[in-house]
């Protein structure tokens, strides 16, 4: 449901760097830790509100960062670590002003070519078939997040970006 | 998945009763609204007043459930909390449901011409 296409001729992608000095320090913060599977996901997501709410900004500002990391961690969910439920997604949290900066590290597979995809809305294969079911996943994270990187060392892929905190 | 359900004239309103139609639910909400609305009346008016949180995979199955309704039946939405709304405009899904404010605004149309 989540599928991501990869970005067509690569043309226009944003530039990502690798996880620079944004990221949180390791020895910094104990990382959330959970499981790669729905459940798991969804208690990451009720933790991030529980940590970061009530928040002075408004009682809807973590919409748009909820649907960042959800799409995050479901991309982790069914590509790195293919559904099989296996494995850790661990997570690095931190409220910087009126951002929300996240470091998000899996051990499933690299992505496809080393590389983010991009953000293009999907379109349907047939036009009789009505709008698309999936493939919104990657263009939400591209149009709500901030400074994108993703590196991959040692097995553990590591994705580091802000989102807004800001009313819907 | 809880769905209640109320039909009006040529309509059946569904109310998610949920908080969340996200990847864990994503499936069970479509099959749930395949049953509800199957040999129901032409208009479905979907009410997510409830539901807070709409993931790509709630999204779709939001999509999913327009297609099975198949010619000559409408999916129509109401009642979208912020962030929800959210999703539905970026992802230019708005345009492809007609959306109303809430259900009262969703049954009046209706009630102006009767």
């Amino acid at each position: 449901m989540t599928l991501s296409k990869p970005f067509p001729g690569g043309m226009g992608r944003p530039a990502d760097a690798p996880c620079g000095d944004m990221a949180v320090d390791p020895g910094e913060a104990t990382p959330l830790v959970v499981e790669a599977t729905p459940l798991g996901v969804r208690n990451a997501l009720a933790e991030m509100r529980a940590r970061f709410a009530p928040s002075s900004l408004g009682p809807d500002a973590l919409g748009m960062a909820e649907t960042v990391l959800a799409e995050v961690l479901n991309n982790i969910v069914e590509h790195a670590y293919k559904r099989g439920g296996e494995g850790p997604i661990e997570l690095r949290l931190e409220r910087a002003g009126t951002r929300l900066k996240a470091d998000v590290r899996d051990y499933g597979e690299p992505m496809p070519g080393g590389v983010l995809p991009g953000g293009v809305l999907p379109e349907s294969d047939d036009p009789d078939e009505g709008p698309p079911e999936g493939g919104f996943g990657w263009f939400l994270i591209r149009a709500l997040a901030r400074d994108l990187s993703y590196v991959r060392e040692n097995g553990q892929n590591r994705l580091c970006f802000f989102v807004p905190l800001a009313e819907a | 998945m809880e769905l209640h359900t109320e039909e009006r004239d040529d309509a059946i309103h569904v109310v998610v009763a949920e908080p969340r139609i996200d990847s864990a639910v994503a499936i069970r909400f479509k099959d749930r609204m395949r049953e509800v609305t199957a040999d129901g009346p032409p208009r479905v008016v979907l009410d997510l007043g409830a539901v807070d949180f709409l993931d790509s995979s709630g999204l779709g199955a939001v999509v999913a459930v327009m297609k099975l309704l198949g010619p000559g039946r409408t999916l129509e939405l109401c009642n979208l909390t912020p962030t929800v709304e959210k999703v539905f405009r970026l992802t230019r899904m708005d345009r492809v449901f007609t959306i109303h404010p809430d259900a009262e605004a969703a049954f009046a149309d209706k009630r102006s011409i009767a």
